[in-house]
């Protein structure tokens, strides 16, 4: 009885701790050079996604302290300003927390149309810091197109997440 | 009994609410502090930023093999097509180059007559170290690469990354068993280069796109498309002579140079240490890139 009480509470944490561990895996996964033929180098913002599905659906799995350490991961592992990542990552969970109650119940097209704003809020706030960090204003393209390369990616990683959010519920 | 849970709820829940909230408000200012802080001193993450990077480096290092295997099957699919073509083309650039070949053993051994004439030094051998990419930023904003070797192989910062074709950046963190090359088209990324052709001298400047700019050039440049660039050696960063690129475009916003190694696909890199430490001799400035940069423009300046 204590043996199974047990292993099903390290089975729940371990559950618990899965959105995390993806999305880390995903900010590793971005960096992993593709090598394709004439692509211009573009990580999309895998992270991202992660940080705004869960902000949605199930906040306390990814707590704001998760979204610091992801948000700070991705800047070492991609050579940015330290702190970039952590702080649009963090403004956007805040953001998107807090309009949880609109959301709710509404269809996936809704949900995505909400991605793109997110990405558009993002990837002008993330240019908008390189530009007075760098003194100078950074060109606006590549950043356009993370963004809506991230937007177009958001159907297929929220279907991994709707996945992993599905067997979190079914034990907890 | 069964109000009790629902009561505490109610005290708890704002309580609760009220500590996220302050814990979320603390995390945004942190990580403000934490971006100014990194701006104002570049070396203070700098530990922090090599240990988690090492720390990901196997990582990395065993996803990219797949990738890396994929692109391959992809490729040698694309060349088994034109298989008979490319001989052809092979075949005629292997004649034009067995006459460079003839050319340059000829010069190589006047060169060598020459320089003994002279009592010439010649500069020191350079050691070098291959090393694979294994991660490749590819954001919007910085243009670096990881690569698997660091200070347990003899990488050092400031040495030189070629491609088989020419230079494609340099060192600019080590770790113990990663590193990171900053490339040179990055914004960051400032380098002496010469164009070959008129000895003219002139700052190769990143500015993230795939064709770095040429800043600095005399009013008069005679610059024109097709020149060769070649890094000129000045700030002691690089040897005198490395390929860089051809210029691609001249006009009326600016030169523009295409790189001999095409950044988007690197799989090898090599690291060359030619001895050099000239813009990085002093310890303490040794982090930040930008630094480097402007004092290799005062240095050319002068």
């Amino acid at each position: 009885m204590m043996k199974t009480s047990l292993w099903m509470r390290i089975d729940l944490a371990v559950r618990r701790l899965t959105p995390l561990l993806i999305t880390l895996g995903l900010v590793v996964l971005s960096q992993v050079p593709m090598q394709l033929p004439a692509a211009t180098p573009i990580a999309p913002a895998l992270a991202l996604i992660a940080v705004y599905f869960w902000a949605l659906h199930q906040p306390d799995l990814i707590p704001a302290p998760a979204v610091f350490a992801i948000g700070l991961f991705q800047d070492i592992l991609s050579g940015l300003p330290i702190g970039l990542n952590a702080f649009t990552l963090l403004v956007i969970y805040g953001l998107v927390v807090s309009q949880r109650r609109y959301f709710f119940g509404k269809s996936f097209i809704v949900l995505w149309w909400g991605f793109a704003t997110v990405a558009v809020v993002v990837g002008a706030l993330e240019w908008a810091a390189m530009s007075v960090l760098s003194a100078q204003f950074m060109p606006v393209l590549p950043v356009a197109v993370e963004q809506l390369t991230a937007a177009a990616l958001y159907p297929v990683v929220a279907y991994i997440f709707v996945l992993t959010h599905r067997s979190i519920l079914r034990e907890a | 009994m069964r109000h009790r849970p629902e009561h505490i709820l109610r005290i708890t829940a704002p309580l609760r609410g009220f500590a996220h909230r302050f814990a979320y408000v603390f995390l945004l200012a942190a990580a403000l502090g934490i971006l100014l802080l990194g701006r104002a001193d570049p070396h203070i993450f700098q530990r922090a930023r090599t240990t988690v990077t090492d720390m990901t480096a196997p990582v990395l290092d065993a996803l990219s093999r797949p990738a890396v295997t994929i692109s391959h099957v992809i490729a040698e699919a694309r060349e088994l097509a034109r298989l008979r073509e490319e001989n052809i083309i092979l075949r005629a650039e292997n004649e034009r180059l067995l006459k460079w070949q003839n050319a340059a053993r000829t010069l190589l051994a006047e060169n060598k007559q020459l320089q003994e004439l002279l009592g010439f030094t010649p500069p020191q051998d350079a050691t070098s170290v291959t090393a694979r990419v294994i991660g490749d930023s590819g954001g919007a904003f910085v243009r670096s690469v990881l690569v698997n070797a660091g200070r347990r192989e003899g990488v050092a910062k400031g040495n030189a990354a070629l491609s088989g074709k020419g230079l494609l950046g340099r060192v600019a963190e080590v770790g113990e068993r990663s590193a990171r090359v900053l490339l040179i088209n990055d914004l960051n990324s400032r380098i002496p280069v010469v164009i070959e052709r008129s000895r003219e001298r002139a700052i190769l400047a990143g500015d993230n796109s795939v064709t770095p700019r040429l800043l600095y050039l005399p009013a008069t440049t005679s610059v024109q498309v097709g020149d060769r660039i070649v890094t000129s050696g000045h700030g002691g960063a690089f040897p005198v002579g490395l390929p860089v690129g051809v210029v691609s475009a001249v006009s009326d916003e600016g030169v523009r140079v295409m790189p001999f190694a095409d950044a988007t696909n690197i799989e090898y890199v090599r690291l060359m240490d030619y001895g050099l430490d000239g813009i990085l001799n002093d310890a303490d400035e040794d982090g930040d890139a930008v630094a480097e940069g402007n004092r290799n423009k005062r240095r050319i300046r002068r």
